[in-house]
């Protein structure tokens, strides 16, 4: 792949998506429903078609000439001493080739499936708008070879999700929803930039190639690079939904759900992955910052789980299941499992996207109906949707030789040779429970909706969702089952395609170890692992389907503050709420009680009351006799004459 | 030429004049005297400055001279017209009583 080609390959997936946002935001409310929905779709649709380009370049290309950087433009130039230059770079490498695929392809049926579930929505041009543009901006931040570039893609994410979650903005809570995402995602947007500043600072570059072969900067393990890592692990917490900056993601479910599907599944929730593997240089130098990355990400995965298992609310199921698996990925990256977090990446877009577009069918058959306690037994109503919700749930289950079963014991069998010492196989045993909860709060959906009797009279008259709806869950369907296959086994030594597409971007880091020889102790893992799935999935058949035991009684068991702080989602929205939000609300009522009249309307109103005064007073020279101007004239004079003619000389 | 020790004489005699003036202009609430009042410093700036030319050997201070009594004039146009048309309201001609434009 020469320049030009790679110049002309980003231009063309940058400017789809970005020519339909505009079309459809400045001519969709013209032109109507049918020319958005054909923009709409057919924008991602190219830009699918060149990320496939893209993909066929990177595979083509020789080996170790796989990764190319072009520069569009120069942005600024600092010249002088600084030497610093700010360009338009983008690179094209086989992780960036991934991240196109998944987010063009997985977009692209989202949108189609879109134009079924928008159908009856008067606001179709601005949504779809808005996906454009969210598409645009995924993927400039997954090009960007520039920490600006990088910046700016970033926060443009955290723009369309913020335009999507509020989308229907007469709704209240949706409102509330998007804001509470935004000033999240800005958390994570400061740490992130905080963290630039300190590698320009050191490297005196913005340009993450440069940067990356400027690491002599940094000493290996010191505190620089450790905050450095801490902050862009901020950074990616925020976006991903991890603990602590977690309690936006089941709020964001009030948008529609192609955006839960697109968005807060499959593509931008996944960014703080992607931007930790991009930095896997730098985070190789700070063995602290990657435990921490590690630990949160198992810890979020195994609280989301537990969260999971008693939410009613259909979306929100799958939403804390989102935060669960986005976990584990996190905690891919953080033992430098880095193409196993990758893949797992990519067969959870797809299995991630095709249950909340599943679930969408349910909703939009039921008119909108989310609780999970009011559906059950739509097998027979739904039998396309139920079978790839079906599938859907098996591959996020683990369940064997689904797609999540290849991906998840990929990177959970990575940690059992990942390092020295007992800390790697303690995270694998609770990477373990995380399987097994997995199965759980999967099947507990899964049976509560789809199998037993139906709980109301409205399940009777569901109908099927219309083509549009359909086709892609489908095609996802398909592909959460077969997708895997092909590309990775978990073992060593036998099928690594997808591993060996994307090693050379994580040259020189860990993850080569997965090649190592040691096939008895990733044997023994993956029948643990395998067999924790199972074991999952079976309790939830028990429980949920046969009901015996019954779920009630079982629960029955454990002392009440168990089954209640899971409801309660660890109170942590309570927690933020007493800690950080009450005390600023205060804060404010104080400042608006004491220091606004007192301090602020004290000194302004004073500069006016002290005029007022003052010019109260000069107004009775004004009397309106002339003799009295006339005294007041002369005397003046004269004084003038006198200071004039004595003094000043 | 006139004799220089009448300069200080001449130059009091404007004073005087002035002082007259501007202390009718004070006391008086007749517009017409006060207008009249008003001529005389006036013309004692007259006599000041045709002085001031005489000793200095400058024809600027009578040039200047006729140009005060140009605009004298004029003001006495547009004064006496004022006067008139108060006096034409039935209105008693007493500055003091005319103060309607302070508010």
């Amino acid at each position: 792949m020469n320049v030009g080609t790679a110049s002309t390959l980003v231009v063309l997936v940058l400017l789809f998506p970005l020519l339909g946002s505009a079309l459809n935001g400045f001519l969709g409310p013209i032109l109507g429903r049918r020319f958005v929905n054909i923009v709409g779709t057919v924008s991602i649709f190219s830009a699918f078609v060149v990320a496939c380009f893209v993909l066929a370049n990177v595979i083509g290309a020789p080996a170790g000439h796989a990764s190319i950087t072009v520069r569009l433009w120069q942005w600024i130039n600092l010249g002088g001493g600084t030497n610093l230059s700010v360009g338009m770079d983008f690179t094209l490498d086989a992780l960036s080739a991934l991240m196109l695929m998944v987010i063009t392809g997985v977009g692209f049926l989202i949108h189609v499936y879109s134009v079924g579930y928008m159908e009856h929505d008067t606001g179709i041009a601005r949504f779809f708008s808005y996906m454009n543009f969210f598409i645009f901006s995924m993927l400039m931040l997954v090009l960007a070879a520039d920490l600006l570039t990088l910046i700016i893609g970033w926060a443009l994410v955290a723009l369309s999700s913020y335009l999507l979650i509020g989308f229907w903005h007469d709704r209240p809570t949706a409102v509330a929803a998007a804001r509470k995402a935004f000033i999240t995602q800005v958390i994570g947007d400061v740490a992130l930039v905080i963290a630039a500043f300190l590698i320009v600072l050191n490297t005196h570059t913005l340009s993450l190639p440069n940067i990356f072969a400027r690491t002599q900067a940094f000493p290996a393990g010191g505190a620089l690079i450790t905050g450095i890592c801490v902050l862009l692990a901020i950074g990616a917490f925020a976006k991903s939904a991890q603990f602590p900056l977690h309690t936006w993601l089941p709020d964001a479910m009030e948008g529609p759900t192609p955006v839960s599907a697109l968005i807060h599944a499959a593509t931008m929730v996944t960014a703080g992955v992607y931007l930790i593997a991009r930095f896997h240089v730098l985070f190789n130098l700070a063995p602290v910052a990657e435990g921490m990355v590690a630990c949160v990400g198992m810890g979020t995965a195994v609280m989301a789980g537990i969260i999971a298992l008693s939410q009613i609310d259909i979306k929100r199921v799958i939403a804390y299941s989102t935060m669960s698996q986005i976990g584990l990925m996190i905690y891919a990256v953080g033992i430098g499992a880095y193409s196993a977090g990758m893949f797992h990446f990519m067969t959870h877009a797809i299995f991630k996207a095709l249950l909340f577009m599943a679930a969408g069918n349910v909703i939009h058959a039921l008119h909108d109906e989310q609780d999970i306690r009011l559906m059950g037994g739509l097998h027979a109503r739904m039998k396309w949707t139920h079978l790839a919700f079906g599938a859907g749930s098996l591959a996020l289950g683990g369940f064997f030789l689904f797609s999540g079963w290849f991906s998840k014991e990929d990177l959970l069998g990575f940690g059992t040779v990942s390092g020295p010492g007992m800390f790697p196989w303690v995270l694998y045993i609770v990477g373990a429970g995380v399987n097994i909860l997995t199965g759980l709060y999967a099947f507990r959906l899964y049976f509560t909706v789809f199998q037993g009797e139906p709980q109301t009279a409205r399940v009777f008259a569901v109908k099927e969702a219309g083509k549009a709806m359909l086709i892609p869950v489908v095609i996802l369907g398909v592909l959460a089952v077969v997708v895997a296959w092909p590309l990775e086994f978990p073992l060593p030594n036998t099928i690594h395609v997808f591993s060996d597409f994307l090693n050379p971007v994580f040259a020189g880091s860990q993850s080569q170890l997965f090649h190592s020889p040691d096939i008895g102790l990733a044997t023994i893992g993956l029948i643990i692992g395998t067999a924790a799935s199972l074991v999952g999935i079976g309790l939830a058949a028990r429980l949920w389907y046969e009901h015996k035991p019954d779920a009630q009684v079982v629960l029955a068991q454990f002392p009440r503050w168990i089954p209640l702080l899971s409801y309660n989602k660890f109170y942590f929205d309570e927690i933020y709420d007493r800690a950080l939000v009450r005390p600023m609300k205060a804060v404010a009522r104080t400042t608006r009680r004491v220091v606004e009249p007192d301090v602020m309307d004290g000194w302004v109103g004073g500069v006016g009351d002290l005029l007022k005064g003052f010019s109260v007073d000069l107004r009775s020279i004004q009397t309106g006799l002339i003799r009295d101007y006339a005294s007041l004239f002369t005397v003046f004079a004269v004084i003038l004459v006198v200071v004039w003619v004595f003094i000043a000389k | 030429m006139l004799n220089p020790n009448l300069f200080p004489f001449l130059l009091g005699l404007a004073a005087f004049l002035f002082t007259v003036g501007a202390a009718g202009v004070l006391i008086r609430r007749n517009p017409i005297v006060v207008f009249m009042c008003i001529e005389l410093m006036l013309n004692a700036a007259n006599v000041a400055l045709v002085a001031y030319g005489r000793f200095l050997n400058s024809e600027e201070g009578q040039i200047f001279a006729f140009m005060v009594i140009v605009v004298a004039a004029a003001e006495v146009v547009v004064g006496l017209a004022l006067i008139t048309q108060i006096f034409r309201l039935g209105r008693e001609l007493d500055v003091d009583d005319l103060s309607e434009m302070k508010e």
